[in-house]
């Protein structure tokens, strides 16, 4: 279920530095919140539902795994925030404890929102970022630039280095609130798995609402009936092997609208989106990768013979098409039960 | 016949409740530009109370002898573009103020004769105030073309005590004709636009325009809407012709969040030029919708940074874009 982040407004906010657990570097933990004028929470606020929006996927607590942070957000969403100081102070210690030397240290910023009238709250973990300030000079009469090297920037417009999760209260439900998640540096590739996992199960002690392997399976099996129907067998053809080549690659994270807008031909692209809509998919959420439960159907194998003639085709395919039969003079029968689509090259 | 010691009273008891009067009129300007509002019909509504020297003067011409004789001491005045708003407007009104006395100038005129064409209502609000209670308001109802004839007739003829001679009156209806010709042209070519393949986005603009009048107290860039919406001519023209039925169905639906999207959008300082503009509805409901096609078809006009702003301000996000 997607929340409608369109009625967010940011109130307030705390920011806390969180180094990396060591024996010479402890946790200062920040006392007074951050004083915070319209335009620095307008910003905030871009900044959380454009990430949210674009990457974020619903997660769920699981409390028998850490409560520290459950139970921080429930009394941020349930007090009348007098105890937001203290719940900082708790999740920021929540993260430093969960932080190994295997991820970056950098700051956590914790803030209150409503959205339209159900109060949220926002943790986010934020790396710095470097850049270059350029301003016009000029050098001896002549027009130059001075620059300056710019090492304490964060959450700019291009940067990826920050994980948000929102939560907020259930309407008409008491119990766990409803939760979406979103790490920019998982979206972009598997080789960050570990920094990821942390955030969402050591830190917050969440997982994904709905197991990513079988919301992985729908996914791909809606994407194959709907290439099925295309007419045309050569931009079938490609469909396939762009869908199954995407699926397979280092990306953490998968946004059926964003496979769509790169591989799809112009005239195919609302008629493939309104198809998962039908197999009650959204195509505009994002999902964990995890293809465990469709290894079979995307992992391809290759023969390749003597002659020079190669068959190629999924495991499942030539399970399912492929019969072969030992000769004594150590030739392989190879026999192929199926409908020919097509002969090029003749 | 009106005197000094008739009229004097009458001015001093009008001076006493002027400043009702002055309420009256804004509480009548408040509930018609509402309920205006509503049907998406955009107007300029003045108001004004009647001078104390100007009720002297009209005591003298009309011969009254009583302040209850003067109807048009609060006076509120509705300016609209054409008749057809003219007309709705109207219906508006009754509806507001069921049983108010109207007087139809141009009933009074006849097929005959040309001349000003307003509608005039008495309207007595129900106000919770108590000196408010049993005064009333004159509400006029006039198309821009009829507001500057009436203005400028009345400052060339009627504060005159000349009677106008024979050989002037044929220029004199001549210029009433031009102005009932201009409204109806304006109507006719309205009607005839809408029906042309290429007036597509200008129809399409009429329909957004009175929702957004609806949703939005705030101004528009009339040139900008119709830039954008020829940009999304494949979307809106022709085969893909977008239904305005669709639309009105959004607007339904997501009328709570328009308003408070729209209300909050216009607290904020804006590089976006599309936010503010009567198409950010039809952008948020092609989002909804048809959002590869909208996608597709805006990167060949406009930037799509200010489409993705758009998208985020909806809740939404555009595929292939970080």
């Amino acid at each position: 279920m997607r929340i409608d982040l369109s009625l967010l407004s940011v109130h307030r906010m705390i920011f806390h530095e969180i180094p990396l657990p060591s024996e010479t570097e402890q946790l200062e933990l920040t006392e007074v919140e951050t004083q915070a004028d319209d335009e620095l929470k307008a910003f905030v606020l871009r900044r959380i539902t454009a990430g949210l929006t674009k990457h974020g996927f619903d997660i769920v607590f699981e409390p028998e795994i850490n409560r520290t942070t459950y139970d921080a957000v429930k009394a941020l969403l349930s007090e009348s925030q007098s105890q937001f100081l203290e719940r900082s102070w708790d999740l920021a210690r929540q993260l430093h404890t969960a932080q190994t030397r295997k991820v970056s240290p950098g700051l956590l910023m914790v803030a209150t929102t409503m959205n339209g009238a159900l109060p949220g709250t926002a943790v986010i973990k934020i790396e710095r970022d470097e850049g270059l300030s350029l301003s016009a000079a000029l050098t001896d009469g002549h027009k130059s630039f001075s620059v300056e090297h710019l090492k304490n920037l964060m959450f700019t417009d291009r940067t990826r280095l920050y994980k948000i999760a929102y939560f907020q209260a259930d309407p008409g439900r008491e119990g766990s609130p409803l939760g979406v998640h979103a790490d920019l540096q998982r979206s972009w590739s598997t080789r960050n798995q570990a920094a990821s996992e942390f955030f969402l199960r050591r830190f917050l002690g969440c997982r994904p609402t709905e197991t990513p392997a079988v919301t992985n399976k729908r996914y791909f099996e809606a994407g194959v009936s709907f290439i099925n129907t295309v007419d045309d067998p050569e931009r079938r053809g490609k469909y396939l092997m762009d869908f199954q080549s995407d699926i397979q690659s280092n990306r953490g994270t998968v946004n059926p609208n964003d496979f769509i807008a790169n591989y799809v031909d112009r005239s195919d692209r609302q008629r493939f989106a309104d198809h998962f809509k039908e197999q009650d998919i959204d195509p505009s959420l994002t999902f964990v990768k995890d293809t465990a439960l469709i290894k079979n159907q995307i992992r391809k194998a290759k023969w390749d013979f003597e002659s020079g003639i190669v068959l190629m085709g999924t495991q499942d395919a030539f399970d399912a098409h492929v019969e072969t039969e030992s000769l004594q003079d150590g030739d392989l029968r190879t026999t192929i039960t199926d409908r020919l689509k097509q002969v090029s090259g003749k | 016949m009106a005197s000094r010691a008739t009229v004097q009273p009458i001015r001093d008891e009008y001076e006493r409740v002027k400043s009702s009067y002055l309420d009256l009129a804004r509480v009548v300007v408040r509930r018609l530009k509402t309920g205006l509002k509503r049907h998406g019909i955009q107007a300029d509504i003045q108001y004004r109370v009647k001078d104390a020297d100007s009720l002297v003067k009209k005591i003298y011409k009309r011969k009254y002898s009583a302040l209850s004789d003067v109807t048009d001491l609060a006076g509120v005045r509705v300016i609209v573009k054409t008749t057809r708003d003219h007309k709705n407007a109207c219906s508006i009104i009754e509806e507001m103020y069921e049983g108010a006395p109207v007087q139809d100038k141009t009933k009074e005129l006849g097929d005959k004769l040309m001349g000003y064409r307003g509608v005039h209502y008495q309207v007595s609000p129900r106000c919770r105030r108590p000196a408010l209670s049993g005064l009333s308001c004159e509400v006029q109802v006039r198309t821009r073309a009829e507001h500057l004839w009436n203005d400028f007739s009345h400052e060339l003829f009627y504060k005159s005590d000349l009677v106008i001679p024979n050989d002037l009156r044929r220029p004199f209806q001549r210029l009433v004709a031009l102005v009932e010709i201009f409204d109806s042209e304006v109507m006719r070519t309205m009607d005839a636009l809408a029906q042309e393949p290429a007036g597509a986005s200008w129809s399409l603009l009429q329909q957004l325009e009175t929702h957004f009048v609806h949703l939005v107290d705030d101004r528009y860039d009339r040139e900008l809407s119709l830039m954008l919406l020829d940009s999304l001519a494949e979307l809106v023209q022709v085969e893909a012709q977008i239904d305005v039925s669709e639309i009105d169905q959004f607007v339904t639906d997501q009328e709570d969040k328009l308003k408070e999207v729209f209300y909050r959008q216009g607290r904020l300082q804006q590089t976006n030029p599309f936010i503010l503009q009567p198409e950010a509805i039809l952008i948020w409901h092609l989002l909804d919708t048809r959002l590869h096609d909208i996608t597709a078809v805006w990167s060949n006009n406009w930037d799509l940074d200010l489409l993705s702003e758009l998208a985020t301000i909806w809740g939404l996000s555009i595929p292939g874009q970080d």
